[in-house]
């Protein structure tokens, strides 16, 4: 597939502060592409650069191979449903709806806009409120016209921003199977912007996790979830181990290493990244990726195991947390509640509890900074307590700001 | 974006610029200006008319004019604060209603306004038949063109403009604070000055910089309803301008009252919105 | 228990007879027969058939509707330019102009009037109604542009974008999107102008040429020279005027703050 949208190398500073360093990116046709990142990452900024509300300092935006940076956002082919909706409230739903057929002098007749109105009206599922002014309409109804108003002028990207902030959790995960929906129906490339690990994997088909102005990883959900590249990725979207390790010797086919881990137990792991004996590295392991049990698992080939107490757990619900001390590491661990409530005995708080996980669920990152551990969820951690403005992401203090 | 700026901003800036700032520059300017008798401008630069104000015998008229807008104010603060209370302490309906009736007189002419009073305070008016039947006041005192008559109008005048802003502080102000005050012991003075006029604080600022500012620069009241005991600056800079035929005179006494006003005023060129919002709340309400 | 006190209502009775009982006294008296205000002579409507046969005051009516008229909209479209670009933009240019704004605002109108006096007598412009009317402009827009402007306290420069981003010119949003959202604002503005134009004595007395009197200085004469129980017809006329003018304005304002 070709290149639909590309950013190259853009920058962008407010003042003193370097929002955007020299990014590169491309979109395909057609899918649903989500940045992801902490607030004043440069994600709503570089949304506002596609849309014409910002201009960079440096780098071109191609749209289907033309750059659009030279037309003023009345011209572009691109629409904004924006993070307030930005409804206008002196018209009813239908004009909001129509109001851009209305200004672009495109020649249509009022029963050509008529037809177009019935369709959106219909996407949204929104016919009885057409006369209604936004202040009437629920925040879920506010979202839908905002989306109808933008889809209507079938424009060949549409830029989302934090649609679903204003939302409550339920009609949150409401509208992002509405917002599939649509997306299936009319078929146009959505922009999404999110700081929402949630929206942005359950939505998109491809992730670029943004931070501090950079972009840290793009992939699937599943590329970035499961083989995270750097320590940033991996402690933003979900919760994980971080392990110092040192390649201790390889496997003959070199598809594994054996790793030294202070105060722990060696313990093997996939070698993707094609380290050689010796080599520093860091690991990164999912919290759900260990097995937590009273007894000893049996010895298995593949099966690293360690020895902890217990020192923290939460129930969850759905699950169960442990943080367990084994020497100087405090391991999360997830636990699914798979079993009926009394068939078994989960571990509590200062038992002793063996840790398992498999050779090929640690990841070795690429790039590895320490502050991305304040973004775990340790009790006790010693990041917990960095300075805010040492936290990643805390490049600009709000997205506000840096729009 | 510059081009679209400069159309929106060059109208007004342009038009206050000519007929606001020139012609205030310009009556500082010729202060410095000397003049022959017949009030004809001399192309010479001197301070004869800051000297000749020296020997004016002003110092009466300035501390009268202090002294009226300073009692206005303290009148109509101690009227004000405790009616803005009460007033947003009662139903949302009723609190529209009265503001309404406060509002509604102050739309009348000015002039008028102070014609009433001109009226009620006659010889032959009604305050003085009632004061003298009740025993107040004896046959030959007279209450028009007096100092106290001034004050009254004064009050009467820009009253509302020091309820206004004391209503929509009082507006904002946690009422539960009251509550726990008396919970933690205080007594009701204690809750009125420790709690309450710090709770209002800004609307009090501007309560009085709404009325002392306007009673300085007072002209028409004292014209109307004072007599030649009970003129303030503005009377002398008009009869400067009219029966002196002094201009630089008058300059020199208007630069005097520009310095005096904006001295209070300082404080609010911060916060300029107030200045506006007394007369502008009379619309808004 | 809640605890009525009892003191501020009082003092709030007290303020509003305050207010109400010199324009009674106005209104009882101008149809009072008796030209002395503490007698009851009976009822009569000479004074207003007095009113209507002075030639002088009608030409002033005719003369304050004109001035008053045309400083309102002058002075309601330089004042909502002037407050859209204050909010808007927040360039150095700004600032000054948002100080040239101020300044009117504490200046007293003796020496607004005393200062444009000698400006137009210095430039050699004849004093006539078209001085009055500039004088009225003058101080009225500066009362337009901060109605205006704190209409945009909550204003929300999002929809300024969604309309760019939805294909609108420059023009198109003035007219689809400021000025509709802004009409309340406008319209209290001008509101304001209407009531300080006519309320306004000083800078038209100081203004003024020869024979161009408005109603207020017509008002000041009479004051002076005139009769008391006429002015006392005109000024209840005035009043009803006032109330009727008033009345209107609420509904409209109402309409328009709900329509948003």
């Amino acid at each position: 597939m070709k290149d639909f949208l590309v950013f190259e190398g853009i920058s962008k500073s407010f003042g003193d502060v370097e929002v955007i360093k020299d990014l590169n990116l491309s979109i395909e046709q057609g899918e649903v592409f989500s940045l992801l990142g902490p607030s004043g990452c440069g994600k709503t900024t570089l949304l506002r650069i596609c849309g014409g509300f910002e201009e960079p300092d440096a780098g071109r935006v191609l749209l289907n191979g033309r750059d659009i940076l030279s037309l003023p956002s009345h011209k572009r082919p691109v629409n904004t449903v924006f993070q307030n909706y930005a409804l206008f409230p002196h018209m009813t739903v239908s004009e909001n709806i129509t109001f851009g057929l209305k200004v672009s002098r495109r020649g249509m007749s009022a029963g050509e806009i008529r037809k177009e109105l019935d369709r959106a009206l219909d996407l949204i599922q929104m016919k009885d409120y057409a006369g209604s002014r936004p202040a009437e309409l629920s925040g879920g109804q506010k979202q839908r016209v905002a989306i109808a108003r933008a889809v209507i002028n079938k424009p060949q990207l549409l830029l989302l921003d934090e649609p679903l902030a204003a939302l409550d959790l339920k009609l949150r995960q409401k509208m992002l199977l509405e917002l599939d929906q649509i997306h299936d129906e009319v078929g146009i490339t959505f922009l999404f912007v999110t700081h929402d690990q949630g929206e942005a994997m359950s939505l998109s088909d491809r992730i670029a996790v943004m931070n501090m102005g950079r972009i840290e990883q793009v992939g699937t959900p599943s590329q970035v979830y499961e083989s995270p590249k750097s320590s940033f990725s991996a402690a933003f979207i979900g919760d994980t181990n971080f392990f110092d390790c040192r390649v201790h010797s390889l496997s003959e086919d070199g598809q594994y290493s054996l790793l030294d881990i202070d105060g722990l137990p060696p313990a093997r792991c996939y070698n993707d990244q094609k380290h050689q004996a010796g080599e520093h590295i860091n690991l990164s392991l999912r919290p759900e990726k260990i097995r937590i049990s009273r007894t000893r698992p049996s010895e298995n080939e593949g099966l690293n195991v360690f020895r902890g107490v217990v020192e923290e757990k939460s129930y969850l619900g759905a699950f169960s947390k442990y943080w367990v001390r084994c020497g100087e590491w405090l391991i999360v661990v997830l636990d699914a509640h798979r079993h009926f409530l009394l068939d078994r005995n989960p571990p509590e708080w200062e038992d002793e509890v063996w840790l398992s996980w498999h050779q090929d669920d640690g990841f070795m990152l690429l790039k590895y900074r320490e502050q991305d551990e304040a973004l775990l969820t340790n009790p006790d951690d010693k990041f917990a307590r960095m300075e805010q403005d040492t936290q990643p992401g805390m490049l600009v203090d709000q997205d506000g700001d840096e729009a | 974006m510059r081009r679209n700026e400069f159309a929106l901003t060059m109208p007004s800036f342009l038009w206050l610029a000519v007929f606001f700032i020139i012609p205030s520059a310009l009556i500082i300017l010729i202060s410095f200006r000397g003049s022959d008798s017949y009030g004809v401008l001399l192309p010479v630069w001197t301070v004869k008319a800051y000297q000749s104000l020296a020997g004016m015998h002003l110092m009466p008229v300035i501390l009268r004019t202090v002294r009226l807008s300073l009692y206005t104010t303290v009148i109509c603060l101690l009227l004000a604060v405790p009616a803005a209370y009460g007033m947003s302490r009662m139903s949302r309906r009723m609190q529209n209603i009265l503001l309404l009736i406060l509002v509604v007189p102050f739309w009348t002419n000015f002039l008028i306004r102070i014609y009433a009073w001109k009226v009620l305070l006659h010889p032959d008016g009604f305050i003085k038949h009632c004061l003298v039947w009740a025993g107040f006041l004896d046959q030959g005192a007279t209450l028009l063109y007096t100092e106290g008559a001034v004050l009254l109008v004064l009050v009467y005048t820009y009253l509302p403009f020091a309820l206004l802003p004391l209503y929509s502080a009082a507006g904002n102000f946690d009422f539960t604070l009251l509550d726990a005050g008396r919970d933690l012991g205080s007594s009701t003075l204690q809750l009125v000055t420790r709690v309450y006029l710090p709770g209002i604080r800004q609307g009090i600022i501007n309560a009085v910089l709404v009325v002392f500012i306007p009673a300085m620069g007072s002209y028409i009241i004292p014209e109307i309803v004072g007599g030649p005991s009970s003129e303030m600056l503005g009377n002398k800079i008009a009869r400067y301008v009219f029966v002196d035929r002094n201009i630089p005179r008058a300059g020199a006494l208007s630069g005097f009252l520009i310095l005096m006003i904006l001295l209070p005023s300082l404080v609010s060129l911060v916060n300029r919105d107030s200045l506006a919002k007394g007369r502008k709340e009379l619309v808004q309400t | 228990m809640k605890k009525k006190s009892v003191l501020p209502v009082l003092i709030l009775a007290g303020i509003v007879i305050f207010f109400y009982l010199p324009l009674v006294v106005l209104v009882v008296n101008s149809f009072n027969a008796s030209r002395v205000s503490s007698v009851w002579g009976g009822f009569s409507l000479k004074w207003y058939e007095r009113l209507f046969s002075d030639q002088n005051l009608l030409r002033s009516v005719k003369n304050t509707v004109l001035v008053t008229g045309i400083s309102v909209l002058c002075s309601t479209v330089l004042g909502s330019l002037a407050g859209i670009s204050i909010a808007r933009f927040k360039s150095r240019l700004q600032k000054v102009h948002s100080v040239f704004i101020a300044l009117p605002l504490i200046m007293p109108d003796i020496l607004i009037g005393i200062s444009l006096l000698l400006f137009f007598i210095s430039f050699r412009i004849r004093l006539s109604l078209l001085t009055i009317i500039i004088g009225h402009i003058t101080f009225c827009v500066s009362y337009v542009a901060s109605t205006v402007q704190a209409r945009f306290q909550n204003f929300d420069f999002s929809l300024i974008e969604a309309a760019q981003d939805l294909g609108a010119g420059k023009g198109q949003i003035l007219w689809k999107i400021y000025l509709p959202l802004l009409a309340p604002g406008i319209l209290s503005g001008a509101m304001l102008a209407m009531t300080l134009s006519l309320d306004d004595f000083i800078i038209s007395f100081f203004t003024a040429g020869p024979g161009a009197s408005t109603l207020p200085i017509q008002i000041y004469s009479m004051i002076r020279h005139g009769s008391p129980p006429v002015i006392n017809a005109l000024s209840t006329l005035f009043i009803a005027f006032t109330f009727i003018v008033l009345l209107f304005y609420q509904r409209i304002s109402r309409r328009l703050n709900n329509e948003n």
